[in-house]
């Protein structure tokens, strides 16, 4: 039986490129104006219903392009692709920052994620009010908070700066809370955006023991993103690959891996042949 | 197309549970959970107690710096305006207990006004990692300020105690225990101003520059220096433009037992009020799903 916990179905992305300066003033009166009498979004070129996302133009491209999958309880599932394939912007629409521009998305059950360096700590606060802060975030009560407390801070090894504020911390620091946050706290999905890169050897691999018992014993749901394959093919049976906004691949992990190192291997090959023709001119 | 997948899904059997959490893209207009208010009481209190102790943080004065800013602008204001320019006053009210009294109030206004109708720019690092209802953070600031308005307007009593002993001729009304709803009413016009504010603002860096500038001008034409007795009668009119005038004035007079009240004005500022929130509320919750892409 399928116990899905997360649904994701036909999710595109917009963004625009380019700095907002002149005109923009203007030209969100324009779209403003014309959404209001539901008449056609002058500065839209993008076709917002039909089946295979739209053309990106007049400044706009889509991050995300008609992205669909499932993913059941206790999965564990790593999202692997280049940079600014979408990935940290396909996690950020899982955890409610940003939103779609089409699609629908469903899920079950609290989220805690992790996204890109920096954590949602607030840096005048020390490790214990921020503690209780990001309790507070995930919806938790008080006496909630305080069951978990001692053990968060232990696996941290965050020690006697638990009392310092937050700004005095060094960045391998401030990743430790915040996994270790994301850890103990009652999450059934756990969302993380290439955060192990902070810590130190030492740490991730603490952090990757945990991350296993956790799949294993407790039944949480793992989106796990990171440049380094040994850790996604350690921590992840399945993988997505993402190459700009477009899901290429849902498959088991190692297979998305070769993929995703052929495809690597031939576009090296084309660039290489690129540069020798432009040598040669 | 949603509506078939929807229909589709729950067909399947082994979707016994109901969905926590749906995103599709944001409507024009998407009406507030409020409900999920009440699962997060406990992040409003943290928040809360986060506002009230990260101020006095590294001063050394500590919780003194509230009293300070309505003390120190109300000294200034008793030699500018009392000595040096002699603005009218009714008769009877030391000049210290005019202006703290509304120097008070005011402060509770404008610093929320400040606070909120910036909400964007000064959260945003915050808004774009985690997830949790965004209108907690004005609500919070409200209730902080709250907070410390409680302890200026106890060291309002102690300084009207001292007036009295010395000689004052002045007494407060048995209306003074309607003052929470003034308060009440302070609150949602920065709420609702501040949040239209900071909606039509976040994006134009030089819109948002013209808070400090509405502040200032705020201070001056909302009867803090000045009784509405002051007014000339041929710029009365104004008074309906500004909804913070009745509430200073209706609370001096709580206080005091002087001031001049006129009920068409209170019914205004009422009316101005509510528009302020209701558009306040439907601009936030169209912006708050999209500010986070152009910041
Ligand atoms: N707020 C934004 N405005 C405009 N473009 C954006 C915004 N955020 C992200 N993008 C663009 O969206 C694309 C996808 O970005 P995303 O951060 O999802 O990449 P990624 O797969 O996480 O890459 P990386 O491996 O480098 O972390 C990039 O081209 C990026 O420039
Ligand atoms: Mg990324």
């Amino acid at each position: 039986m399928k116990d899905i916990v997360i649904q994701v179905e036909h999710v595109s992305k917009m963004y625009r490129i380019g700095q907002l300066g002149h005109g923009t003033l203007q030209k969100d009166l324009q779209s403003f104006w014309a959404r209001l009498w539901k008449r056609e979004d002058p500065n839209t070129l993008l076709e917002m219903n039909g089946q295979g996302g739209g053309k990106p133009g007049n400044g706009r491209f889509l991050a995300l392009d008609d992205v669909s999958f499932e993913i059941c309880r206790g999965e564990s599932v790593g999202i692997i692709g280049r940079n600014g394939a979408g990935k940290s912007t396909l996690l950020k629409i899982l955890s409610r920052i940003v939103t779609p521009e089409k699609g629908l998305i469903r899920m079950r059950g609290r989220i805690s994620s992790l996204l890109e360096v920096g954590t949602g700590f607030h840096p005048e606060q020390s490790g214990r009010d921020n503690i209780y802060l990001n309790g507070g975030i995930l919806g938790m009560k008080r006496h909630e908070i305080k069951r978990y407390f001692d053990e968060i801070v232990e696996f941290s090894e965050i020690g006697e700066f638990i009392d310092t504020p937050i700004k005095r911390y060094s960045s391998g620091m401030k990743i430790r809370l915040a996994f270790s946050i994301a850890a103990h706290f009652l999450a059934e999905i756990v969302i993380l955006d290439e955060v192990l890169a902070v810590g130190d050897h030492f740490f991730q691999q603490k952090c990757m023991n945990k991350m296993e018992q956790l799949l294993k014993n407790e039944g949480r749901t793992l989106l796990f993103v990171s440049h380094s394959m040994p850790s996604v093919q350690r921590m992840c049976q399945r993988g997505l690959f993402l190459d700009h906004g477009h899901l290429l691949m849902d498959a088991p992990i190692n297979e998305v891996a070769a993929a995703y190192h052929q495809q690597h291997l031939q576009s090296n090959h084309s660039a290489a042949s690129i540069n020798q023709q432009s040598d040669a001119a | 197309m949603n509506t078939t997948n929807t229909q589709k899904n729950s067909a399947i059997p082994d979707n016994h549970l109901p969905w926590d959490i749906e995103i599709t893209p944001p409507k024009f207009l998407s009406p507030l959970k409020w409900n999920e208010f009440f699962r997060y009481k406990n992040l409003l209190g943290l928040l809360v107690y986060r506002d009230f102790v990260v101020y006095y943080k590294q001063t050394i004065l500590g919780p003194l710096w509230w009293l300070l800013q309505p003390v120190i602008t109300s000294g200034v204001f008793v030699i500018f305006f009392g000595f040096i320019l002699k603005v009218p006053m009714d008769g009877g009210t030391p000049l210290m207990l005019f202006f703290l009294s509304g120097l008070t109030l005011w402060f509770y206004f404008s610093n929320s006004l400040n606070q909120i109708a910036n909400l964007f720019a000064s959260n945003g690092s915050m808004f774009e990692k985690v997830y949790f209802p965004r209108l907690i953070i004005p609500i919070s600031q409200l209730l902080s300020n709250l907070m410390k308005l409680t302890l200026e307007l106890i060291f309002l009593a102690i300084v009207y105690t001292v007036l009295c002993f010395q000689g004052a001729q002045v007494r407060p009304t048995w209306w003074l225990l309607l003052s929470p709803i003034i308060i009440f009413y302070l609150a949602v016009l920065a709420l609702g101003f501040g949040l239209l504010f900071n909606s039509l603002t976040y994006k134009y860096k030089d819109l948002s520059l013209t808070l400090p500038f509405i502040i200032q001008i705020g201070m001056f034409t909302s009867s803090v220096i000045h009784p509405v007795s002051a007014i000339p009668k041929e710029i009365l009119y104004y008074l309906y433009f500004n909804p913070v005038i009745p509430a200073i004035e209706l609370f001096r007079f709580m206080l005091t037992g002087q001031g001049t009240i006129y009920p068409d004005q209170i019914v205004t500022g009422i009316v101005v009020t509510v528009v302020l929130l209701l558009l306040g509320i439907m601009s936030f919750s169209y912006t708050e799903k999209r500010f986070i892409d152009t910041i």
